[in-house]
């Protein structure tokens, strides 16, 4: 058993009433469960032998005691460490000795051996000491499945045996209604919606059951849901996570992995993409955006970082990433010294971190003087890390899409017989024919040219009021001396216009936290390296200005001549492109500049930034690219990598677990590595894989320790299942959707997760699966499943990270270069979770207090804590408090203001938020809120008021603003239940 | 040997296993009404440790972290031969193989320090004229002058100060702490972590890493108070909502959490319910704490806050002070303003003087109310500086830097260790970053070579796996 008292003790801040439940569940036992007489070497004695004894008598060389190993049968019995079938080894001996100077494990360990562990001991020792393959490295065969009754699906035939010979009674099946909405939490993490519930609750048959999972597995959001479960393996962040946590560029790759699971690779694609993606022939930008795995370890761009410190740093990120993602191995104990437990040498690590010695890197992302990089210059805290491609993106092209739908429904919405629409056509006759060039009017000199010479300090240039209307300015400079940089401002009176967009060509961009700035109204930047000829830009103001309304004065700064300036009369409808005369629609145009309809003018204008913002549907992203470096690594003595004496060593695989894995060609790459780790004779990676899936559906895995399969792991309760389990993936081509379809539909992830007493006896931590457990929603799930009761939740899939509310200042520590935080507009705020900006040094306070981790490291499982933050975090996080308003305002869209009772109302919540009744318990309190709100609202409106302007949320105008703040504090309790974050 | 598992599915499931077996039938309303609100909770969290491996000296503990690494060569290593080799090369036979940071590929002059010394106190300890203040408490403190590190880089030297690790994921100290032996304090937080930023140049990011819970369970993390907006994240109700209204809802939350609770036979759905009396409390106790309305002006004073509760470092040490009163166990306060790099004669003064008077406050406040026994206070940064000048500042240095404790369990007016005569290198009773560890635990009543938890199949320790000693010459 892995949990001892201390375990417990991590939960001793719970309260008497946890301990009442278990006390009326249960009558306390007599006896624990019978011990099987003859212990077994994986189940029971190497677990103590690995703890206690290995860590000097067992794989680490370096750390071995009197040259005496036990973890080998063969070198234990030449030893004379044992005897097999008698107490004459010297096992025996020494762990029971009580002079204290001979005793094992030395006192000194603070490991002692108990009565109970050393009876374990007697009892294999006498029975013949017989060793056992470690059942992880064991070669993975699949088993037969036991006979059983007709329907009676593999997992639950394998279960049921168990349970037989535990004699464990199985719970009865979980209502309709939990059993639906656990499926659609497990499946998506949301919710099921309302008609869904009502149909299976009316007709709940196995048929109806399984092709509502069907419907599940095939959504986008299973899709989201399994990328945020595969995002922990692989550590995605937004940011690099060392010193000043800077912006990385890594969002294509989340949607590369959410579009993996929406078109089910398979899993051998998976991981040879994420691993080896550009070194398939003809790489696609897809496979190539999945090696930006590769990249997603912490860098630095920290000054006086020393490059060969980082690099090391990076390379045992990988490897640890690779142990612990696919293998489920601690590896990262053999970046020192021999692993202690298992048989990973530290050779072993280092020759796996030799498969990605070929990537272009850099220890240091920046050229510092006492630390060149050339092919750095000019990088600042401010730029991205190379090396990245651009690729499409789907999530922008839809967004486009969106946007320019968007904006010709709105001039669709405009007559051509609208009276407005022909007086603006009429009185600006000069601009009638919209599609010509003749429009535009050019500013002259004083003295009668076109061509203006511009000052350093800036020039200031009347515009005349017979130019009547402005919606941008044209630059155009004949032959620019470079470098340059030109600057434009417009002033109407003595109010600044600011410019929205502006585009120019040729310009090089500058970078702000990562990203390429848009456009050129921060500046519009001719390096030397532009080429020669003519230079363009155009500038945008948000709506049409006129000159009648004041005088307006442009200044142009720049250190170039021979500038022309043009006003243009009418907006583009596309501000990306150079040439205005195109695409102009004068419906727009007019709903650009008409006074009276600035709603929709702001509108358009929304959208045609959100389109700019897109960049043409392209996104940089960073990937892996190789180079003829070669791909050796050198051995670091402890893991010093100042010290260049230990061998270099090639890419190769840890040999105890190659056997039977043919050699593969020469030179191995990261697709041999790949191809190694996906073999059918990697006895880990299908086992730790369906392991994990396994814990997605029950809690934990059928060996709990689902981060470590080696020998201080738990070993399986259900060893043939695993295997069967596993067997079956890789029959089925490593189809990761069949293996989840199989586990939901058995009968026990179907069964009740109330524990029957004799579970509390028999199996309170319900290892053997006779029940269902509840589980707390992860992180994103929780904030999911809140916005969509609420109906707000924007079900956009893909693109850039988006930042929801979060406190003020709470980046104030953050430094190279300082950060702000702009929330996100529009549907943006209500996305998923999953798409929240991940900063790794300061994770979103809503999502780190409910366990989602950091992402520095590869996480195979979050912690599952249950805190006081939790609970301020519902209760005041303004998404949640949005979310309350949203569902009051979705209750009162289907119960009319003046219409139903409260009672009608509390139902109607009730059953949005978890699909039943409330009961009379329920009833009461909920009519307390209602009743103690109304009465305090009625004394002080002022705190309701200011509570329904929390975020951007608008409140129903139908509604009284007193109900309405009452029953959005109804909803904000309902939000804050434990039942409504948790799964039954 | 501490064999715990953070698997908290299989956790819950244990303690369920345990109250099966241990509690036996006790009538369940009584222990229902037990639970209804409200019913304060006397003690804060019970810690993991059953019983403590030695006496306990002290009960809590105040880090005030100067974040950037200030130099020990102004403020508590006197070198004059190092100031008469000023400007002169720096000889390799102190430097070679050594690492370096910025000072990579370029040579190396000896830079004299250019503060006075003075002694102090009976005992006579050399500080510097930067921290007058400080140096009136010379014959509380232990400057230990040897303390050596293993990362030369801010970001890693962080995270190992904090947690004797640089590996990501592993708890701070101040978790450990809580994890260990548990809150005092029903109300607020175990662990609270303040830092400002402070206004001279070489300023630092600081990471939430550094107070990261790391793999133990969230409940043991830092919680930043945070100058600007709410001073713990959400604490404020929505629109300033009436405190009887969300009292009323955090009550019906709770009745209702207890029936589903009896219903599912969730132990988490229990635990749910103490948190949100716990919450609760903390929207009353926050305000109440950092409203520091109460503080006469000669206290303001005397820590040198302009105006209380401004997010300066003086400002938080009142703060500070106010949290130990109140029963916290770990309080960090950072300043972040000590890297030097360059311009050094301008800017230590600044963050000196940003400093010194609220620390020197803070130990006659802790004296003065009978606390400074039972509190252990270091002062330092997560490594030092370079004898060698950079330009106008020092780079950093990981071979010799300096700290102070006082406090509990310390021997006051001492001096532990020293350097070379340049301040190069540790050369007498050399400190590490773990010895530092063993010795708080020490004081603490923990053995540190006791004190793991298993992760991911190891014995996980903050002093970690190399042999780590208690630094004896600093305990009284």
């Amino acid at each position: 058993m892995r949990n001892s008292g201390l375990t417990l003790r991590l939960l001793a801040g719970c309260m008497p009433l946890i301990t009442t439940i278990a006390a009326l569940a249960v009558a306390p036992p007599k006896r624990a469960p019978q011990k099987p007489s003859i212990p077994l070497y994986n189940r029971d004695v190497r677990p103590i032998l690995s703890d206690t004894c290995f860590p000097c008598h067992g794989p680490d060389s370096a750390k071995r005691k009197s040259g005496l190993r036990l973890d080998i049968q063969d070198e234990a019995i030449r030893q004379k460490a044992i005897v097999p079938g008698t107490l004459k080894g010297s096992v025996w001996n020494r762990i029971t000795q009580t002079s204290q100077d001979l005793l094992m494990p030395p006192p000194g360990a603070h490991k002692p051996l108990s009565k109970a562990q050393k009876e374990t001991i007697k009892a294999w020792l006498l029975a013949g000491a017989k060793y056992e393959p470690h059942w992880a490295y064991t070669p993975v065969v699949k088993p037969a499945v036991p006979s059983s009754t007709a329907g009676t699906t593999p997992i639950d035939a394998f279960l049921n045996q168990r349970h037989k010979q535990l004699g464990l009674i199985q719970a009865p099946d979980a209502d309709p209604v939990t059993l639906i909405r656990r499926v659609s939490l497990d499946l998506t993490g949301l919710p099921p919606a309302p008609d869904d519930i009502k149909a299976y609750v009316g007709n709940p048959t196995k048929k109806a059951y399984a092709s509502y999972v069907d419907r599940l597995l095939a959504s986008d959001a299973h899709a989201e849901r399994m990328s945020v479960w595969w995002l922990d393996q692989v550590r995605y962040a937004d940011t690099v996570g060392f010193h000043g946590d800077q912006n990385h560029n890594a969002w294509p790759y989340r949607d590369w992995v959410i579009n993996a699971f929406k078109v089910n690779m398979p899993y051998t694609t998976f991981v040879r993409d994420q691993l080896a993606g550009d070194l398939i022939p003809n790489a696609s930008d897809a496979s190539r955006t999945a090696t930006c795995f590769n990249r997603l370890n912490m860098v630095t761009r920290e000054g006086g970082a020393q490059p060969g410190e980082y690099l090391a740093k990076y390379a045992a990120d990988r490897v640890r990433t690779v142990g612990s993602a696919f293998l489920g191995s601690t590896i990262a104990c053999a970046e020192c010294h021999d692993h202690k437990y298992d048989p990973f040498t530290a050779k072993d690590f280092y020759s796996i971190a030799a498969y990605f010695a070929d990537m272009r890197q850099w220890g240091v992302y920046a050229d510092y003087s006492y630390t060149p990089e050339p092919e750095l210059r000019g990088i600042n805290n401010d730029s991205p890390f190379p090396p990245e491609i651009v690729v499409s993106s789907k999530a922008l092209a839809n967004r486009i899409d969106e946007e320019v739908a968007g904006i010709k429904a709105l001039t669709a919405g405009v007559a051509d017989s609208d009276p407005r629409y022909m007086a603006y056509l009429s009185k600006h006759s000069q601009y009638r024919d919209l599609n010509g060039d003749t429009a535009a009017l050019t500013l002259q000199t004083p003295e009668g040219t076109d061509w203006h010479t511009p000052e350093k300090a800036g020039l200031v240039i009347d515009v005349p009021r017979s130019a009547v209307m402005l919606a941008g300015i044209e630059v155009t400079i004949r032959q620019p001396q470079v470098p340059a940089t030109i600057n434009l401002s417009l002033k109407q009176g003595n109010v600044t216009l600011p410019f929205w967009h502006g585009i120019g060509e040729p310009h090089t961009p500058t970078t702000q936290n990562g990203f390429e700035r848009i456009g050129i109204q921060s500046g519009w930047r001719l390096t030397s390296k532009a080429p020669r000829g003519e230079a363009k830009a155009i500038y945008w103001l948000p709506r049409t200005a006129f000159t009648n309304a004041g005088p307006m004065k442009l200044t142009l700064s720049g250190t170039t001549s021979d500038v022309r300036i043009r006003v243009l009369p009418v907006h583009a409808i596309n501000p990306d492109v150079l040439d205005a005369q195109i695409e102009r629609d004068p419906k727009a145009a007019f709903l650009l500049s008409s006074a009276g309809l600035e709603k929709v003018s702001d509108d358009i204008s929304t959208r045609q930034r959100s389109i700019v913002q897109c960049r043409g549907g392209k996104t940089p992203v960073m990937v892996t690219e190789g180079t003829n470096k070669g791909r050796q690594a050198r051995i670091l003595a402890r893991g010093n990598w100042m010290d260049t004496s230990g061998a270099l060593v090639g890419p190769a695989t840890p040999a105890f677990l190659t056997s039977g894995v043919s050699p593969s060609a020469q030179p191995a790459s990261r697709l041999e590595l790949a191809a190694w780790i996906t073999s059918r004779n990697n006895p880990l990676t299908a086992r730790v894989l369906v392991n994990r899936f396994w814990r997605l559906f029950f809690g934990t895995g059928i060996s709990a320790s689902v981060e470590d399969f080696g020998a201080q792991g738990e070993a399986p309760t259900n060893p043939a299942l695993l295997d069967w389990l596993a067997s079956s993936l890789m029959d089925n081509g490593w189809n990761m959707r069949s293996v989840m379809r199989e586990i939901v539909l058995s009968d026990a992830y179907k069964r009740s997760s109330k524990p029957l007493p004799i579970h509390l006896v028999k199996d309170p931590q319900n290892r053997y699966f006779a029940r269902q457990s509840p589980r707390r929603l992860d992180a994103e799930f929780i904030r999911d499943n809140a916005l969509t009761i609420a109906g707000i939740l924007d079900s956009h899939v893909g693109g850039p990270p988006v930042k929801p509310f979060q406190p003020i200042g709470y980046y104030a520590n953050l430094q190279f270069p300082d950060r702000d935080y702009t929330v996100s507009t529009r549907g943006d705020q209500y996305r998923r979770g999953l798409y929240t900006h991940w900063q790794r040094t300061f994770l979103h306070p809503g999502l780190a207090a409910f366990d989602a981790p950091s992402r520095e490291e590869a996480c195979p499982v979050r912690n599952e804590a249950n805190t006081p933050q939790q609970a301020l975090t519902l209760l005041n996080d303004p998404v949640y408090v949005e979310a309350a308003r949203g569902l009051a305002n979705l209750m009162y869209a289907s119960i009319k203001p003046g219409t139903g009772s409260d009672n009608a109302r509390l139902d109607w919540l009730m059953q949005r938020v978890r699909g039943a009744s409330p009961s009379g318990t329920e009833r009461n309190q909920l009519k307390t809120i209602l009743a103690e709100s109304r009465k305090s609202y009625t004394i002080n409106q002022i705190p309701g008021r200011d509570m329904l302007r929390t975020g951007s949320l608008p409140s129903r105008l139908d509604v009284d603003p007193i109900e309405l703040a009452a029953y959005t504090n109804v909803c904000r309790v309902l939000l804050n239940l434990h039942e409504t974050i948790t799964r039954y | 040997m501490m064999d715990i598992n953070i698997h908290a599915a299989t956790a819950r499931r244990a303690f369920l296993q345990r109250s099966a077996f241990s509690i036996g039938s006790i009538a369940f309303g009584q222990l229902l009404a037990d639970a209804a609100p409200p019913s304060p909770i006397r003690a804060g969290m019970p810690g993991a440790l059953p019983v403590l491996h030695k006496p306990q000296r002290i009960k809590r503990i105040i880090h005030l972290c100067m974040a950037g690494g200030p130099s020990q060569l102004e403020t508590f290593d006197w070198k004059p031969e190092l100031k008469k080799l000023h400007g002169q090369p720096f000889p390799s036979s102190f430097t070679n193989g050594q690492q370096l940071a910025q000072l990579q590929n370029t040579p190396l002059l000896a830079r004299g320090p250019f503060t006075e010394f003075t002694r102090h106190g009976k005992s006579g300890i050399e500080i510097s004229s930067l921290l007058p203040n400080i140096a009136r408490h010379a014959d509380k403190l232990a400057v230990i002058r040897s303390m050596v590190t293993e990362q030369i880089n801010h970001d890693p030297a962080h995270a190992f100060f904090n947690s004797g690790s640089i590996l990501k994921g592993r708890p701070s100290m101040g978790s450990w702490l809580l994890y260990g032996l548990g809150s005092e304090s029903r109300d607020l937080p175990g662990f609270v972590v303040l830092a400002s930023q402070g206004s001279s140049d070489g300023v630092q990011p600081v990471s939430a890493r550094q107070w990261s819970a790391g793999f133990l369970p969230t409940r043991y993390q830092g919680v930043p108070f945070q100058a600007k907006g709410d001073a713990v994240h959400y604490v404020a109700s929505p629109g300033g909502n009436p405190r009887n209204l969300e009292e009323k809802l955090v009550q019906s939350i709770n009745a209702i959490n207890r029936e589903r609770a009896v219903q599912t036979l969730d132990p988490e759905a229990a635990t749910r319910i103490a948190q949100y009396e716990m919450a609760f409390r903390m929207q009353l106790s926050v305000p109440e704490l950092t409203d520091m309305k109460d503080e006469s002006p000669e206290t303001l004073q005397r820590y040198g806050v302009k105006r209380a509760g401004d997010g300066t470092f003086a400002s938080n040490c009142l703060l500070a002070r106010r949290l130990l009163e109140r029963g916290v166990r770990c309080v960090q306060v950072y300043h972040r303003a000590w890297d030097h790099h360059r311009n050094m004669e301008v800017a230590m003064p600044i963050a000196a003087r940003e400093t010194d008077a609220a620390c020197a406050a803070l130990l006659d406040d802790l004296e003065q109310r009978g606390m400074l026994d039972s509190t252990l206070v270091v002062w330092g940064g997560e490594f030092g500086r370079t004898p060698m000048g950079q330009g106008t500042g020092r780079d950093h240095h990981i071979n010799a830097f300096s700290i102070w404790m006082a406090g509990g369990g310390i021997k006051g007016g001492t001096v532990y260790g020293a350097t070379d005569e340049l301040g190069y290198r540790s050369v007498q009773d050399v400190v590490t970053v773990h010895d530092l560890h063993a010795t708080v635990l020490h004081l603490f009543g923990i053995d540190h070579e006791r004190f793991s938890v298993k992760f991911q199949g190891l014995d996980a320790r903050l002093t970690g796996v190399e042999p780590a000693k208690v630094v004896r010459g600093v305990l009284a």
